[in-house]
C-alpha cells in the first residue's frame, strides 16, 4: 500500500492481488503473480456492471481475445461489482443491455482494494475509473491509461502500444517512435544510430 | 404539455414506458467518444427498414431532459436512414444515476 502512494505505478511491480472472478460462466479465482514469467497481462478497470452505456470496449476485447492470445497476453477486467453481478451481466444477452458470454474473466474487487491499489477508485462513489494497465512478463507496470468522464478505450491503441512493448523488450537497443507500427522501422536511441532511423523513412 | 405519446408500457405510471422521442431530443453525451462498428449499423438498417426496430433503446430521464447512453448502433442506423423519430424505453433517473454513467 505505501508502494502506491510513494512510487509512480509505470516501471515498477505491479501490486499483487487475489480475488474472485467469473470465467465461463463459473467462479474462479485470479492471482495476478500467477501470471508472472508466463504472460503479459491487460488489467482494465471500468466502473459498474449492467449501466446503460454501450459496454463496447468490454465486449470489443473478447472479439479480439485470440489476437491477445498470439500476443502471449490475457485480458482481464475488474470492476467493484459482485461475482454474482458479473454472472448475471454475462448470462444476459447483448440485446437486453447485457454482455453475453466473454472470452476473459472479470474479477470482484468488492472490497475495493484492486482499484484502490492501483489509484483508480474514486473515493466519494466507492467506483473504479476507467483505467488500463499492460503488465509484462516479470510482472512491471509498462503502460497506464485512465479516462474519466466515461470515454472509452481504444482496444487498437492497446494492441499497438502492447506490440511497440513487446518489440522494444525483445530489440532492448532500439526504441519506437511515435505511432509506430509492427513492422515498421524502429530507432536507435544513440544520436548516431538514430540517423540509420531518419535516412530510412 | 408537447410531452411524447405513449404507445406501450404499464398505463399508471408506474415503471419505464415505451415512447418514440424525436432522435434530436435525446442528448448523447458520449457520443463522440465512441465509434460504431458500421457493418453492424448497416444490418441494422436493414432490419430496421424492414421490421422495424425491435428492441427500444434504453434512455434515462432526468428534470424533463432525455439521456441516451446505449443503442449507439440502433440510434446511429434511426438517423442514417432519416427516421424523425426512435422507439425508447425511458426511465426515471437522479443526477446521480447521470452522473454513473459520465464516469
Amino acid at each position: 500500500k505505501a508502494q502506491a502512494d510513494d512510487l509512480p505505478l509505470v516501471g515498477n511491480k505491479a501490486p499483487d492481488f487475489e480475488a474472485e472472478a467469473v470465467f465461463d460462466q463459473e467462479f474462479i479465482k485470479v492471482k495476478l503473480s500467477d501470471y508472472i514469467g508466463k504472460k503479459y497481462v491487460i488489467l482494465f478497470f471500468y466502473p459498474l456492471d449492467f449501466t446503460f452505456v454501450c459496454p463496447t470496449e468490454i465486449t470489443a476485447f473478447s472479439d479480439r481475445h485470440s489476437e491477445f492470445e498470439k500476443l502471449n497476453t490475457e485480458v482481464l477486467g475488474v470492476s467493484v461489482d459482485s461475482v454474482f453481478s458479473h454472472l448475471a451481466w454475462v448470462q444476459t444477452d447483448r440485446k437486453s443491455g447485457g454482455l453475453g458470454d466473454l472470452n476473459y474473466p472479470l474479477i470482484s474487487d468488492v472490497t475495493k482494494s484492486i482499484s484502490k491499489s492501483f489509484g483508480v477508485l474514486i473515493h466519494d462513489q466507492g467506483i473504479a475509473l476507467r483505467g488500463l494497465f499492460i503488465i509484462d512478463k516479470e510482472g512491471v507496470i509498462q503502460h497506464s491509461t485512465i479516462n474519466n468522464l466515461g470515454i472509452g478505450r481504444s482496444v487498437d491503441e492497446t494492441m499497438r502500444t502492447l506490440q511497440a512493448l513487446q518489440y522494444i523488450q525483445e530489440n532492448p537497443d532500439e526504441v519506437c517512435p511515435a505511432g509506430w507500427k509492427p513492422g515498421e522501422k524502429s530507432m536507435k536511441p544513440d544520436p548516431k544510430l538514430s540517423k540509420e532511423y531518419f535516412s530510412a523513412i | 404539455n408537447g410531452s411524447p405519446p405513449v404507445i406501450g408500457g404499464s398505463s399508471g405510471g408506474v415503471g419505464p414506458m415505451i415512447v418514440e422521442l424525436p432522435l434530436e431530443k435525446i442528448r448523447r453525451p458520449l457520443m463522440r467518444t465512441r465509434s460504431n462498428d458500421q457493418n453492424k449499423v448497416k444490418e441494422l438498417m436493414d432490419s430496421i427498414r424492414q421490421i422495424g426496430l425491435q428492441v427500444p433503446i434504453d434512455v434515462i430521464e432526468v428534470d424533463g431532459t432525455y439521456y441516451g447512453f446505449s443503442g449507439c448502433h440502433r440510434y446511429e442506423a434511426h438517423q442514417k436512414l432519416g427516421l424523425p423519430t426512435i422507439r425508447c424505453k425511458i426511465r426515471k433517473g437522479t443526477k446521480e444515476t447521470l452522473r454513473h454513467h459520465l464516469r
